[in-house]
């Protein structure tokens, strides 16, 4: 059985459910490159559809795209396109399908975002909710003064 | 808003100025995802995010990539050099005591502290990070001593990748190695050739290996069984392979050649430094062989071609000695040995040693080329071009000097002065003298052309100048000057044997008694030339190689051109007779007769010599190319005209007649010569109008006297007729080319002006010797 299943496998299709009821069909060989999938299939050897909790369905689209197409320049074009929410939801599927490297290109396309940038800037970019007192604040700031020189104009 | 704020963590404390309406996009993510984004950012910028917000306020101190640079430091501190190294100091310890976790990279660079001894603080810095399982170590630390690796670290086996510039490495007799060292990089290390071998074959993992300048290593043996990548660059004698069978990519790069005493014995106990080195490199795919590399390689035995070809050798550099016959061989060994080579790339190494400090900076490609092939090169540029060479570098300062053909014409000077004569012509002097002063070695060519005329007199600065030539060997002189008087020529021009080409116009020559010819001039063109019958005449008969001669505008009556070598002539201007003597070996002749002067002497030589005509082919056994322009026919048409010739021209191939259609000799003699010429193959035909002579009428000759003599056919397939009216004679004449061309395929016809319809009918009413003959009438203007 297993040996049938291998020799198939380049052409078969395999069947994922988004979080939100969409479909997609996708061949095996590239459904492999989401690692956690890759368990699931060797765990119930005879799935068809797989769902992904997880993720919603345009994300999953998103990320399909991306193993189908993926190369230098696809990378560097890939990263321009997507905001901070897009981005975040798309590195919380990559991690979570297991995905190396879309993790690593999305990670390095946030860090691109605030590539010395200032904290108020960061905070704004990601939304961070600053909690620090003023003094608390104030205290950091003149412990790691050093960090703090050469900052980009926001 | 609270007016009091408590300092504990557990209060949360509200900004004032934050709306909370959209939630925070990145706080949320799993630490190990946060980790992997800041490890793409600076250390500055990572520790910049505890103040984010409390949630982040140690996030940073997980972060496992460590990266102490430049960038750390402000760029206000960096400008001193001392207070850089003391923040920098500062700054890796308070990273590192508020680190915590595992720490997978770490790297210090851009910190010279040079002679203030920080090695404690970096010992102190690795004992640490060896307690956090680094995995990848980067040192760049510019002391003025070496810094000695500290033996802590050698016992570190969570070593993964090793990065060391300008260290001391000294492992203990107790090293066994670095059992998961992958990648070691050593660049300007002092180590033992014994610490060096023992150190790679004591890694099993080890598969990239990169080695700089490491000296003081003579013999280098790689034991390395899982080696793929090997980079070594620098000053060694000898380097061996050993089971390194899955080597993918070597690069090698010898920085200087030494031919010490162990080298040469070295080469007696080794057969082929050659094929020793591709012994055990059986999976290569590419392949960068530098510098004086090849040249180690050759050593020994070069081999036609290698014992097992290199199959998966994909990518191929080199550096090579043209010089060197053996370099030469073994890059065609290599060739021969590579069957699936793709991408090939040489460099070119001159015997000089490379001063350049850079590693593989790209080797000059042009500067090292044979003194003859840059001449040659230089040689295709104008003057001014070749000069401008001088300042590419200091190597090419000179290399213009050599330059053989030196051309100095209107593109020497610039265009706003050329506007005026006067400085045009003083420009081009001093031109020609500055760079006559600075050349140096034989100079093969000489030109001056367009020079405009003023009335400025040069004849002092061309003397000198022709002086300084023959001494420099000229052998082809062109001199196109235009002054007030012809400018004679100074004698010692007529005692430089070197020449083999000379071209003179508006100059007066008049050669000394004791001239006995130019013994190797081989081209000879005078245009516009003062100088006596008696002098040419001697002139071409004294030159013994001659094979081309152009007179242009000679003022000579007579001229006997001696010259058994001669090939090629071409005379035009207003002479009276000319005769060959001897001229077996002509090939090509054009003769232009500008005016025809009905002088006395004229009429006395008539009667001397029966028939010019005659007497003009007498000597042309060989002609191929025959151009008979203006009054040139009416001057061979004098005297008796045959009607054909007692010998034919049988290699003339092609011929141009000016005819004058209402001169019935003219005529003959064309006739003559067309039916002398059995393989005619290109014809053209061109009709002067003479004022004096009567127009020939139906009554004046009979078509079938003339015409329908015993004709050879002419094999000509394109001919051309030229200046036509519509004479009966030249139609007449046209009819007996229509006539008896069998293989005729085009006639192009040309009109002079009014043209008659009856013209055009009574052409193509001609009887057609042949069925593809098709008249083109072209009345284009």
């Amino acid at each position: 059985m297993a040996e049938e299943k291998s020799q198939a496998s380049s052409s078969k299709m395999l069947t994922l459910k988004a979080s939100d009821g969409v479909l997609f069909e996708v061949e095996l060989n590239i459904a492999k490159e989401m690692k956690t999938v890759q368990a699931y299939i060797d765990d119930c050897e005879d799935i068809e559809t797989i769902p992904i909790p997880n993720v919603l369905g345009k994300h999953l689209a998103i990320v399909i795209e991306y193993i189908k197409k993926t190369n230098e320049e696809y990378d560097a074009e890939f990263e321009k396109q997507w905001n901070m929410d897009d981005l975040q939801l798309l590195l919380l599927a990559a991690n979570y399908l297991n995905i190396s490297g879309l993790q690593e290109c999305l990670c390095k396309a946030i860090a691109k975002r605030i590539e010395n940038k200032s904290p108020e800037y960061v905070r704004k970019v990601f939304n961070i909710e600053n909690d620090h007192s003023p003094e608390e604040e104030a205290k950091l700031r003149k412990e790691y003064k050093w960090a703090f020189e050469g900052v980009d104009k926001d | 808003m609270t007016d009091t704020i408590l300092e504990s963590e557990q209060t949360k404390y509200t900004h004032p100025d934050v709306i909370n309406a959209e939630p925070d996009r990145i706080s949320c993510l799993p630490g190990h995802v946060i980790d992997q984004i800041l490890s793409s950012l600076r250390i500055k910028e990572v520790v910049r995010t505890s103040i984010l917000s409390s949630q982040w306020r140690n996030k940073w101190r997980t972060m496992p990539n460590l990266v102490f640079d430049k960038h750390c430091v402000s760029i206000a501190a960096s400008q001193h050099p001392s207070i850089y190294n003391i923040e920098f100091l500062r700054i890796v310890d308070h990273v590192l005591l508020f680190h915590c976790g595992p720490i997978i990279e770490f790297e210090i660079s851009d910190y010279d502290p040079s002679h203030i001894n920080v090695s404690p603080d970096i010992d102190r810095w690795i004992l640490y990070v060896i307690e956090r399982s680094i995995k990848e170590l980067v040192l760049d630390v510019g002391l003025d001593e070496h810094y000695k690796i500290p033996l802590c670290l050698f016992s570190c086996q969570s070593l993964d990748c090793l990065q060391l510039f300008s260290c001391w490495l000294k492992p203990p007799t107790t090293f066994e190695g670095w059992r998961n060292l992958s990648g070691l990089n050593l660049h300007n290390v002092s180590i033992t050739q014994d610490d060096l071998e023992k150190l790679i074959s004591c890694c099993p993992l080890l598969e990239r290996l990169m080695l700089t300048d490491v000296d003081n290593i003579t013999q280098l043996n790689i034991h390395a069984p899982n080696l793929k990548y090997f980079d070594i660059l620098g000053k060694f004698e000898d380097i061996n392979f050993h089971n390194t069978f899955q080597i993918d990519m070597i690069r090698v790069s010898l920085r200087s050649y030494l031919n010490f005493k162990n080298n040469q014995s070295r080469l007696h106990g080794c057969s082929s430094n050659l094929l020793k080195f591709f012994d055990h490199l059986t999976h290569i795919q590419s392949l960068r062989i530098h510098n004086y590399f090849l040249k180690y390689l050759v050593a020994g035995v070069v081999p036609v071609k290698l014992s097992t070809p290199c199959i998966y050798l994909d990518d191929l550099s080199l550096c090579i000695n043209f010089n060197d016959l053996k370099e030469n061989s073994a890059t065609l060994c290599l060739l021969r040995s590579s069957p699936n080579l793709r991408k090939l790339e040489i460099f070119v190494r001159i015997n000089k040693q490379q001063t350049s400090t850079l590693i593989d900076a790209e080797p000059d490609r042009i500067s090292c080329l044979p003194g003859h092939v840059i001449d040659q090169i230089l040689s295709s540029l104008p003057i001014r071009e070749a000069g401008r060479t001088s300042v590419l570098s200091s190597q090419w300062r000179n290399k213009w000097h050599t330059m053989p053909n030196l051309v100095f014409d209107k593109h020497c000077v610039s265009i706003a002065a050329s506007q005026d004569p006067s400085i045009f012509n003083i420009e081009l002097l001093r031109i020609v003298d500055h760079v006559l002063l600075l050349h140096s070695g034989p100079i093969t060519k000489f030109e001056i052309s367009n020079y405009k005329h003023s009335h400025i007199n040069f004849s002092p600065d061309i003397n000198r100048w022709i002086l300084y030539l023959i001494g420099r060997s000229i052998k082809e002189l062109v001199l196109d000057v235009l002054l007030d008087e012809h400018y004679k020529i100074p004698w010692c021009l007529f005692s430089c044997q070197s020449l083999q080409r000379l071209q003179l116009n508006s100059c007066l020559l008049k050669p000394p008694t004791t001239f006995e010819g130019w013994r190797n001039l081989k081209y000879l063109r005078l245009d516009y030339v003062t100088i006596t019958q008696d002098a040419l005449e001697k002139l071409i008969s004294d030159c013994p190689l001659l094979q081309s001669l152009v007179l242009l505008d000679i003022d000579v009556t007579e001229i006997n051109i001696h010259a058994p070598n001669l090939k090629h002539f071409d005379i035009n201007g207003k002479f009276e007779d000319i005769s060959f003597d001897k001229t077996f070996q002509l090939v090509t002749v054009y003769v232009d007769l500008s005016l025809y002067s009905n002088s006395k002497n004229n009429q006395s030589r008539l009667q001397r010599c029966s028939s010019y005509l005659l007497k003009f082919f007498y000597h042309q056994r060989r002609i191929q190319t025959l151009g008979i322009h203006n009054y040139s026919l009416k001057y061979l048409a004098a005297g008796y005209v045959p009607i054909k010739l007692p010998t034919p021209c049988i290699y003339l191939d092609d011929l141009f007649l000016c005819i004058n259609f209402n001169d019935l000799k003219e005529i003959s003699a064309a006739l003559c010569l067309l039916r002398s010429s059995p393989n005619l193959r290109k014809l053209e035909i061109s009709a002067r109008i003479e004022e004096q002579t009567v127009l020939l009428t139906s009554t004046s000759y009979c078509w079938e006297d003339i015409f329908s003599r015993k004709a050879m056919p002419i094999k000509v397939r394109h001919m051309m007729i030229d200046g036509i009216s519509g004479t009966k004679s030249e139609l007449d004449f046209i009819k007996f080319l229509l006539l008896y061309s069998p293989v005729l395929e085009k006639m192009i016809v040309k009109t002079s002006g009014n043209v008659t319809p009856e013209l055009i009918k009574a052409l193509i009413q001609f009887k057609r010797g042949s069925v593809e003959a098709e008249v083109i009438w072209d009345d284009s203007a």
